[in-house]
């Protein structure tokens, strides 16, 4: 039985008190817009998976009604109300959008036979509500091609919910993504995705109720489905920018914007509609430089000038702009001061940060002192619901000088649970920490109480009423955020505090994913598995042969490590692996059931790959996070 | 001026226990650094023309004998190794100069004169280095110039060794990995002025050289302070195995993009069999992160990429050699050599990635991950400038960013605000300190800097605290086995006992200047616009240059400067015209009247480029680092 969530505390019914009276709430342009078209609603919104179990559920989030609740940041409250609109909506004669149905939006376009999808979801189960409810509007079209705009699995992973693998290989259905889509689509997972997957249960609290003590919305849509995620390779990589094409009757011009929200990313241009589609690259909230769950850090100094050009090339033309989260906007003038405005944001934190590090301040202190023009904090689409000023800021300085903040004092700290120890020492006691923590909170300085208790916590783990309090105050700071994601990592604390850790409860670790992996990515993925002390006194070679690519590898373990290479090699190896590619992802298991189940063969030494797998140490993926 | 402070019994155990682990009875590495030596430069002082030294190896007597307690011994090993001084035969035709700055530079002979390979990083050392060569083996004309990577010690003396007009007449060709001058130049536009200033605590350049001070960064001595110039590359190197013959000498290549530096390439010399590692195999492991703060590199391309090098020239080589420290010899050492540095990357790269996926953070792995004993005992596998510590916290943040997942860690309050709360909490800060006393006298110099750190911060006049740390910092640095730790350490304590010294060494040179494209040029500029001040005004500029029929457009609003190359809808409130020779004066500001000084023509509103101009905010070259 969980825990019973808290009231708020007086200082943050007082905050959201302030946040309703500095913000621009009479501005209801956005409700307008993301109502604006529809034409209709799909009734009731749960979409089951083929065993039954609910993947999706818009309904859950219709307690966003009405005036927020002292728990929930009104602004937060406020994003959450628009991007928990869901059905199918006209965006211009000819162009659809299916929201509120995933994380992401999808896109069709009509086209002479049939439709072009742009983005297909989470999950192959929304996908296809999606397209159904399209098409119960609109029309039984064909599929005549989808387009991938980037990288990220809510924008590909629905794809077998509108088309088969058949579809394309047949040629019947084209696939469009930028160049370098499926390496980086498929190499997410490889290697930190097991603490990367545990941390994305955080961030987007799955595990958490929904509701106004609980979570209310991610910021960038409400939350992920939890479907079953495919991959169809694409067939046309787009490489270049001003690279046109003509689909189904459709005119597509393209801009390329590598390395900005994804790595492999780019914007569409409908000249026939006076349409853009920005891709993830200008949506309504100021994204992540660095997403809370971990990941390698963005360039706001690209994707401030990739939208540059994106004005530059359209600006003088578009009526509309969409992107593959949130609301169209209309209208040539106000579509350019959004993309202006977020530009702004992007190149603004950016070039701040830089000038007030180049004083000699840290991350978190540029982070504090940083102050956004009225323009920008009173713009609604460039406030911080999924990045945030403060994270972002402290990704840039990590961006450009690392880790280390200069001061010798922090170059070698101890562990997080020896610095407790000594903290709760010099404090007189872990009970001592705790009442220092509990005056914090009774104060309102709850950024100082969760950095005591914190202490206490993991000075002694089973301290309860240490324990009680960081929840507490993971709570208050939850409910204080404006940001949908450091809402939902404050209450997941709390939660795991109170109830006990909850794991991962979403795995993305999807089979068509797997079955991407180039053999390298494969290698990888078992090196970083093996148990370095383990290891280093095991000596192995092994030649992995791919039958059906004509692929030679040697990989071989010394010093603890796993190395590989696909030139010749002087020495035998110990045994040879002939594999299928697509059987490959079998090595792992390492045993000879499991191999001969895949197919694969192995001649030599029969023991060879058992020494290998031995020593491999898969990751945790209900290692602790609130507790040492 | 204080006086150092002897090395405390804890640091004096730590020094004599390290002795009795280390394998110092190996003393191969010091004949490989003494061999083939044919003259020393004696006085080694080298002098600007106004008589200023600017680098002195000769300052390293003290280094002979047993290491004292205020050094550890397996640094002051590497230091006397790296203070070796001389013109030194590598094989019959190559020869190296060492010990003339941080790295080295190499001499291949041609058939008409010689080839320089990495020509220091000032002029004045480059020309001492090539007068000894001169001395010893004849007066050769320079005939060609190689830049193994982008860094100002592999280019900063060209000047020394040839003249731009040998280069632009066609006699001196100069080879460069593809894409060397971008990020040679970058990296003085952005985070310049930080990292400056903390690559003065890096290099220890204001401690006095001796036992208690500044005994060798590990890589090199220390930098030099001369001319640093920059002649462009007339030879681009693109692809591995590409082959080029300058002045008879045939060359091979491997490319190494995104290792030690981000252009960056190995040279095969067939006809000696011999093998320029660059920097990507040294005696020392390497930096992922730099302590001055920098782009994070990848370890897991560096192997591979060390792999391949194994693979290409493995079976042929007989020397290799790099740009810092002293040659190899001999086929199997060799192929032990590369093969040990490629598994020290790769092992660091794995084991931090299979323990961040059970949860640890970057201080946790640090602290736990041991190195198989074949590494441990490689002297060219320790950490002298690259540390273990702070390379695992570089490959956590690398994949995972600064945010460790604890929600605890995500909004806590800068260094002042948790130093007044941490002192409160623990005591006052007259406690804090008389307990942290305690600490330090029990050895836990780790423990003491954290907490005193917070005092410094909360109370930064409080003698007792600065005192006490500066001993703290002290002895950290008298226990480091890191050359760079050391001086970070050390140069901690001068400015708590003797105030701020600013930045000695400064890297922005005119060349380096003259090299900034113009859109790094208008970066520049953009990161100095003080926002707060800047967000009331909107201003247009169109820069036109000239003689590159090139046309810009720069337009500031919401305090963010950006630009384009495009064409514009609108007109520009202020056009600057100029030549591209005279377009680097931008780099001083935009006064109008400074401009038109330096030949440029400003129309239109001067008035508002002149605001602009009253807007820059400049980097502080003086900032504080061990006290708010």
């Amino acid at each position: 039985m969980p825990t019973a969530p808290k009231p708020a505390t007086p200082t943050i019914a007082a905050q959201q008190q302030a946040v309703r009276d500095t913000l621009p709430f009479s501005d209801r342009q956005d409700f307008e817009d993301a109502t604006r078209g529809l034409v209709a609603r799909r009734t009731p919104n749960a979409v089951p998976n083929a065993a039954g179990d609910v993947v999706w559920d818009n309904d859950t989030y219709a307690f966003l009604d009405g005036e927020a609740p002292d728990t929930v940041n009104p602004s937060l409250w406020r994003q959450s109300q628009l991007s928990a609109v869901e059905g199918l909506f006209e965006v211009v004669p000819g162009i659809y959008q299916v929201r509120g149905m995933d994380l992401s939006n999808t896109t069709i376009i009509e086209g002479d036979t049939g439709v072009i999808v742009i983005d297909t979801l989470l999950s192959n189960e929304t996908g296809a509500a999606a397209l159904a409810l399209y098409r119960e509007h609109r029309g039984d079209r064909p599929v005549s091609a989808i387009i991938y705009t980037h990288s990220h699995a809510d924008h590909f992973g629905g794809t077998k919910g509108f088309v088969s693998q058949e579809d394309v290989d047949s040629g019947r259905v084209r696939i469009f993504a930028p160049e370098g889509f499926l390496e980086h689509a498929v190499s997410e997972n490889v290697y930190a995705g097991v603490a990367m997957n545990r941390r994305a249960a955080y961030m987007y609290g799955a595990a958490l109720a929904r509701g106004p003590q609980g979570q209310v919305g991610a910021g960038l849509g409400q939350t992920i489905s939890t479907g079953e995620v495919s991959l169809i390779e694409p067939t046309d990589l787009v490489s270049t920018t001003g690279h046109e094409e003509v689909v189904d009757g459709v005119r597509l011009v393209f801009q390329m914007a590598p390395g900005t929200e994804a790595p492999a990313e780019m914007l569409i241009y409908l000249p026939d509609f006076h349409a853009l589609c920005a891709a993830e690259d200008a949506t309504h909230t100021l994204h992540n430089l660095l997403t809370l769950r971990g990941a390698v850090v963005r360039d706001p100094h690209a994707w401030a000038h990739y939208l540059t050009e994106t004005i530059d090339l359209f600006g003088g033309d578009v009526e509309v702009v969409f992107a593959s989260h949130h609301w169209p906007t209309w209208g040539r003038e106000r579509v350019v001061t959004f993309l202006q405005n977020q530009r702004d944001i992007y190149a603004y934190l950016h070039d701040q940060t830089l000038r007030l590090l180049n004083k000699g301040l840290t991350g978190p202190e540029i982070a504090e002192e940083i102050t956004l023009p009225p323009a920008l904090e009173n713009a609604w689409n460039a406030r911080g619901y999924y990045g945030s000023v403060s994270h972002n800021v402290k990704a840039i300085y990590q961006r450009y000088l690392g880790w280390f903040d200069g001061n010798p004092a922090h170059l070698w700290e101890h562990t997080p649970v020896e610095r407790a120890k000594r903290y709760a020492k010099l404090a007189g006691g872990v009970d001592a920490l705790v009442t220092n923590a509990r005056e914090a909170f009774d104060a309102g300085d709850f950024r100082w109480a969760a950095e005591a208790a914190n202490h206490a916590v993991f000075a002694e783990p089973d301290h309860a009423a240490a324990r009680e309090l960081l929840a507490d105050t993971y709570e208050q700071l939850g409910y204080g955020s404006e940001n949908g994601t450091w809402r939902d990592f404050y209450l997941s604390g709390a939660t795991e505090l109170r109830d006990g850790q909850f794991g991962t409860p979403t795995e993305t670790n999807a089979p068509d994913v797997i079955a991407n992996l180039s053999p390298e990515m494969l290698f990888d993925a078992l090196a970083i598995q093996v148990n370095g002390p383990a290891a280093w006194d095991v000596t192995v070679a092994i030649d992995v042969v791919v039958s059906d690519t004509d692929q030679r590898y040697r990989v071989w373990l010394t010093n603890g490590v796993l190395s590989y290479s696909a030139a010749p090699q002087q020495g035998d190896a110990d045994a040879t692996i002939t594999s299928r590619r697509a059987a490959l992802p079998a090595l792992a298991a390492g045993n000879p059931e499991a191999l001969a189940a895949a197919g694969i063969e192995v001649t030599g030494d029969a023991t060879a790959l058992g020494r290998l797998t031995a020593v491999l140490d898969p990751g945790d993926k209900n290692f602790s996070i609130v507790t040492p | 001026m204080s006086s150092p402070k002897p090395a405390t019994p804890a640091i004096a155990e730590q020094q004599a226990e390290l002795l009795g682990t280390l394998p110092f009875s190996d003393t191969q590495d010091f004949d490989d650094a003494a061999r083939g030596l044919l003259g020393r430069r004696t006085p080694n002082a080298v002098t600007k023309p106004d008589g200023t030294v600017v680098w002195d190896n000769d300052t390293y007597g003290f280094l002979a004998g047993d290491a004292p307690d205020t050094v550890n011994p397996s640094l002051w090993r590497q230091s006397k190794l790296v203070a070796e001084q001389g013109l030194f035969e590598v094989v019959e035709g190559i020869y190296q100069v060492r010990g003339f700055d941080l790295s080295n530079v190499t001499f291949i002979e041609g058939t008409t004169g010689v080839i320089v390979l990495d020509p220091l990083i000032s002029t004045e050392t480059a020309a001492a280095a090539l007068a000894l060569y001169r001395e010893h083996r004849g007066d050769r004309p320079v005939t060609g110039i190689i830049y193994t990577h982008c860094h100002v010690d592999h280019f900063g003396g060209v000047k020394g060794v040839t003249t731009q007009e040998d280069v632009d007449a066609g006699r001196v060709p100069v080879v460069a990995p593809a894409g060397f001058t971008e990020p040679a130049v970058a990296e003085n536009v952005y985070a310049g002025t930080a990292m400056s200033r903390r690559a003065g605590y890096m290099y220890g350049a204001a401690l006095a050289r001796g036992p208690q001070g500044q005994v060798g960064a590990g890589l090199g001595q220390t930098t030099s302070t001369g001319t640093v110039t920059l002649i462009s590359p007339t030879l681009d190197i693109t692809h591995t195995g590409q082959e080029e013959t300058v002045d008879d000498v045939r060359m091979v290549f491997q490319m190494a993009p995104g290792t030690e530096a981000p252009a960056e390439m190995l040279i095969w010399f067939p006809d000696h069999r011999a093998l320029c590692t660059a920097e990507d195999a040294t005696h020392t492991l390497h930096n992922l992160l730099t302590l001055r703060g920098a782009v994070v590199r990848d370890p897991h391309a560096w192997a591979n990429y060390l792999t391949e090098t194994i693979d290409l020239f493995g079976a042929d080589v007989e020397t290799v050699f790099a740009s810092h420290h002293w040659p190899t010899w001999g086929n199997a050492r060799i192929v032990e050599y590369l093969g040990t540095q490629r598994d020290l990357y790769a092992y660091l790269h794995d084991q931090t990635l299979r323990l961040l996926n059970k949860g640890f953070v970057g201080s946790e792995i640090a602290e736990q991950l041991p190195l198989p004993p074949a590494l441990e005992n490689a002297w060219h596998a320790r950490g002298y400038y690259g540390s273990v510590s702070h390379n695992i916290k570089a490959i956590y943040q690398r994949y995972m960013g600064w945010y460790d997942g604890n929600p605890a860690h995500l909004w806590q309050h800068p260094p002042v605000e948790q130093g007044k709360r941490y002192v409160e909490f623990m005591g006052g800060a007259d406690a804090v300190v008389e307990k942290a006393r305690a600490s330090y006298d029990a050895g836990d110099f780790r423990w003491v800097a954290e907490v005193l750190s917070h005092v410094v911060f909360a109370q930064p006049d409080h003698a007792g605290a600065k005192e006490l740390l500066a001993d703290t910092f002290e002895q950290l640095g008298y226990g480091a086995e890191n050359g760079t730790w050391r001086s970070v350490y050390l140069s901690g304590a001068t400015e708590l006992r003797e105030g701020n010294f600013g930045t000695p060494t400064q890297t922005a040179s005119a060349d380096i200047v003259a090299h900034l494209s113009p859109e790094m040029l208008f970066d520049a500029l953009a990161i100095q616009i003080d926002g707060p001040k800047a967000w009331d005004h909107r201003v247009t500029a169109d820069v036109v240059l000239t003689d590159a029929d090139a046309r810009y457009r720069l337009r500031l609003a919401n305090g963010a400067l950006t630009y384009s190359a495009r064409p514009q809808r609108d007109d520009a409130d202020v056009t600057i015209t100029t030549s591209r020779a005279n377009l680097p004066a931008l780099a001083g500001g935009l006064d109008p009247a400074r401009l038109a000084a330096a030949g440029i023509e400003v129309g239109g509103d001067t008035d508002a480029l002149a605001k602009v101009h009253g807007i820059l905010d400049p980097g502080d070259p003086d900032f504080d680092i061990v006290t708010p």
